[in-house]
C-alpha cells in the first residue's frame, strides 16, 4: 500500500510528456531570449545577448532553429494525442467543466476572505487548464505569424505589406504576453504554489509528493477514495 | 640703450613685438607695398589674352582685400613666388598652407580644420596629384575671404551650394530639384546645404566608415534635423520617421553594423529627395516596387500596400494600432490579475501555515507525528 512508503508519490507525467515538455521549454526559452533581444535591440542587455548569439546573423538562425524545435514539440504532442490513450485522457481532463468555475470561485473566496473551504480541484487545476490552452493558442499564433515573418521578402511578394506589419505586431505582442504568463504564473505555480517549494519535480521525475498532490487536487483525491471504498 | 632693451625684455616679448611692428609699418605699410602691383593690376580692364585664346581677367579691386580677413596682408604675402615687378612668368596658385597650419605664428586661426582637410577626400585627391582637386581658395574665394557668417563670403550658407556645384554639377542639379533645394530657394533657414550632410573640411567618401554620409552614419546625419520636433513641425514632416526606421529590421541591421541594409538614402535617394506625393519621387507609391527591388529582386506592388514608417503606437497605423492597443490592455490586465492572484495565494499560504503550527490540521494529521 502507498501508506507504507514514507514519502508516497503520485505519477503525473509520462516519459514522452516529459521529453515533450523539456523540448518545448528549451525552445521557448531560446525563442524568448533571441526574440526579446531583437524587440529591445536598443537596450544594453539585449546587445549583450545578441553578442552571445554571435551577432544579428547568429540570432536570426538561433530563433529559426528554436522555432523548428517548437514545431517539432507540437508534432510530438499531436502524435501523442493521436496514438496514446494517456494523452487522450489528459486532454479530456484538461477540458474546462462547470466545476472548474465553481471551484475557482471557491478558491478565490477562500483566498480573499479566509472563509469557506479550500477548493477541490480535479487532476488539473483551472489555472493549469488555462495555462495549457493559453500556451497552445499562443504557440499557434506565434508559429503562424512567425511563418509569415520567416522570410519577409518571400512573404512580401505574396501578401501586402500591411498584412506583414499586422503579423509582426501580433508576433511581438503575443510573445510578451506568453513571456509574462510563463514567467509569472507557470513558474510561480510549479515552484512556489502550495507545497511546491522549491520545485514540483514532476517535469523531471514524472512524479510529485502525494501530500502536496492532495492539497492541490483535493477533488480528484477524494473522488479516487470514494471509488476505492465502493465494493 | 642696452639697459633699456634689457628692461623691455624683462617685461616680456610684447613690447618688442609692438616696436618691430611699428618699425615695419614705417618702412612700408601694406598699401604702399601693394601699390607696385596695383600699378598694373589696379587698372580696370587689365587683361591678357593667352595664345590658346583664353582671356585672363587680371584686374584686382584693391578694396576687396582690404574688406577681407587678410586686410593687413600684402599681395606678395600670398603670391610669394612673385619676386620682381613686372613678373615675367604667370605666378603659381597660392598656397594658403604657408601660413595656415596648426602651430603657425602668423596669427592665423588655430583650428584642426587644416589637418582635417588633409584627411578629407579633397585633401587626399590633392596629395594624390589629382589636378581637379580643390585648393582652399576654390571654396573660400580669393581676395574677398570672409568668415562663413558674412553674407559676402563664398562659404556663407547662401552660396555653399553654388561653390560645391561649380565642380559637382550633376549632384547640384539633383539637389536644386529636391525638396531640400526648393526649401533653400524659398529661403527656409533650416534647409540643409551640402555641408550640413557632408561636413566641411571632413568631407569623406560614403565608402569611408567615418564619413557622415557612410551607410553606418547617414541615419544619424538625417536625424540631426529630422528627429527634432521644433524643426520638423515647421514643415509638416513627422519626426517619428527616425524612430520607426531605427526600430525596423533595416534600422536594427544597420545599428548592428550590416551596411548592406537600407538606410534613409537607399530609399529616399541622396540628393534628389522628393516628397512621396511627387510622381518623380523614389518613394512614390508607383515607384516603391522599383525602389525596394534595388535590394529585393522580384519586389512587386505588395511592397507598396501598407505604410512604410509604421508606428504601432500611432492611430494612423490603423488595424496594427488597435491590435497593439488590444494586446497592451490584455497584457496589463493579465499582469494585474496575476499579481493579485499570486499575492493572495502567498498570503493564504502564510496564514494556513501559521494556523497549522498552532492547531492540528485534520488534513495532515497522518504525518504530523512521524
Amino acid at each position: 500500500m502507498a501508506e507504507a512508503d514514507p514519502h508516497p508519490t503520485v505519477e503525473r507525467m509520462t516519459l514522452l510528456q516529459r521529453v515533450d515538455h523539456a523540448l518545448l521549454a528549451l525552445c521557448v526559452l531560446l525563442l524568448v531570449m533571441s526574440g526579446l533581444a531583437l524587440a529591445y535591440h536598443d537596450h544594453a542587455w539585449a546587445q549583450v545577448l545578441i553578442g552571445w548569439m554571435g551577432g544579428l546573423g547568429g540570432r536570426h538562425w538561433l530563433h529559426r532553429a528554436a522555432a523548428v524545435g517548437l514545431v517539432g514539440a507540437g508534432f510530438l504532442h499531436l502524435g501523442g494525442l493521436i496514438f496514446s490513450q494517456r494523452y487522450k485522457r489528459d486532454l479530456r481532463d484538461l477540458l474546462f467543466v462547470r466545476a472548474d468555475f465553481i471551484e475557482a470561485a471557491r478558491g478565490w473566496r477562500f483566498n480573499w476572505t479566509g472563509k469557506g473551504e479550500p477548493p477541490r480541484f480535479g487532476r488539473f487545476t483551472p489555472w493549469q487548464k488555462f495555462q495549457y490552452w493559453g500556451i497552445l493558442a499562443g504557440c499557434l499564433i506565434m508559429v503562424l505569424s512567425g511563418l509569415v515573418l520567416w522570410s519577409p521578402q518571400a512573404s512580401l511578394t505574396l501578401f501586402p505589406k500591411g498584412f506583414i506589419d499586422l503579423m509582426l505586431v501580433l508576433h511581438s505582442r503575443e510573445a510578451q504576453l506568453i513571456f509574462i504568463v510563463l514567467i509569472l504564473w507557470h513558474i510561480y505555480d510549479v515552484h512556489l504554489a502550495a507545497g511546491n517549494f522549491p520545485m514540483n519535480p514532476a517535469w523531471l521525475t514524472g512524479r510529485m509528493r502525494a501530500d502536496v498532490y492532495r492539497r492541490q487536487h483535493l477533488g480528484e483525491v477524494e473522488a479516487r477514495e470514494r471509488e476505492e471504498k465502493k465494493p | 640703450m642696452r639697459k633699456g632693451l634689457h628692461r623691455l625684455a624683462r617685461r616680456g616679448w610684447r613690447p618688442v613685438a609692438v616696436l618691430l611692428a611699428a618699425s615695419a609699418a614705417w618702412v612700408a605699410t601694406p598699401a604702399q607695398e601693394d601699390l607696385r602691383c596695383l600699378s598694373c593690376h589696379g587698372k580696370p580692364g587689365f587683361r591678357q589674352v593667352r595664345p590658346s585664346g583664353e582671356v585672363l581677367e587680371l584686374f584686382v579691386d584693391p578694396t576687396l582685400l582690404r574688406q577681407s580677413v587678410h586686410a593687413q596682408n600684402t599681395c606678395v604675402d600670398c603670391h610669394a613666388d612673385v619676386d620682381e615687378v613686372p613678373h615675367p612668368e604667370r605666378p603659381g596658385r597660392v598656397n594658403c598652407r604657408r601660413c595656415h597650419y596648426e602651430g603657425s605664428t602668423a596669427g592665423v586661426p588655430q583650428t584642426p580644420k587644416y589637418t582635417e582637410f588633409e584627411k578629407s577626400v579633397h585633401g587626399r585627391e590633392l596629395a594624390g596629384g589629382n589636378p581637379k582637386a580643390p585648393l582652399c581658395q576654390d571654396c573660400h574665394g580669393d581676395h574677398l575671404i570672409a568668415p562663413g557668417t558674412d553674407p559676402r563670403s563664398s562659404v556663407n550658407r547662401a552660396h555653399v551650394t553654388q561653390v560645391c556645384g561649380a565642380c559637382h554639377l550633376k549632384v547640384y542639379g539633383e539637389y536644386r530639384a529636391s525638396i531640400h533645394g526648393k526649401a533653400l530657394d524659398r529661403g527656409a533657414k533650416d534647409a540643409p546645404v551640402c555641408t550640413d550632410c557632408h561636413g566641411e573640411h571632413t568631407i569623406a567618401r560614403p565608402e569611408d566608415r567615418g564619413s557622415s554620409v557612410s551607410p553606418a552614419n547617414v541615419g544619424n546625419t538625417c536625424a540631426q534635423c529630422h528627429a527634432k520636433v521644433f524643426i520638423m513641425e515647421k514643415y509638416g514632416v513627422k519626426v517619428q520617421q527616425v524612430a520607426t526606421y531605427r526600430d525596423s529590421f533595416h534600422g536594427i541591421a544597420t545599428e548592428f553594423g550590416d551596411l548592406k541594409a537600407a538606410n534613409c538614402a537607399s530609399c529616399h535617394r541622396a540628393h534628389l529627395i522628393l516628397p512621396s506625393a511627387d510622381p518623380q519621387s523614389s518613394v512614390n507609391v508607383k515607384n516603391i516596387p522599383a525602389t525596394c527591388g534595388k535590394c529585393h529582386p522580384g519586389a512587386n506592388a505588395n511592397f507598396a500596400k501598407g505604410r512604410i514608417h509604421l508606428n504601432p503606437k500611432d492611430r494612423s497605423a490603423g488595424i496594427v494600432y488597435w491590435v497593439a492597443l488590444g494586446f497592451e490592455v490584455l497584457t496589463v490586465s493579465t499582469l494585474t490579475g496575476l499579481f493579485i492572484h499570486i499575492g493572495l495565494d502567498l498570503f493564504r499560504q502564510y496564514r494556513s501555515r501559521r494556523r497549522r503550527r498552532t492547531e492540528p490540521n485534520p488534513e495532515t494529521k497522518g504525518e504530523a507525528n512521524p
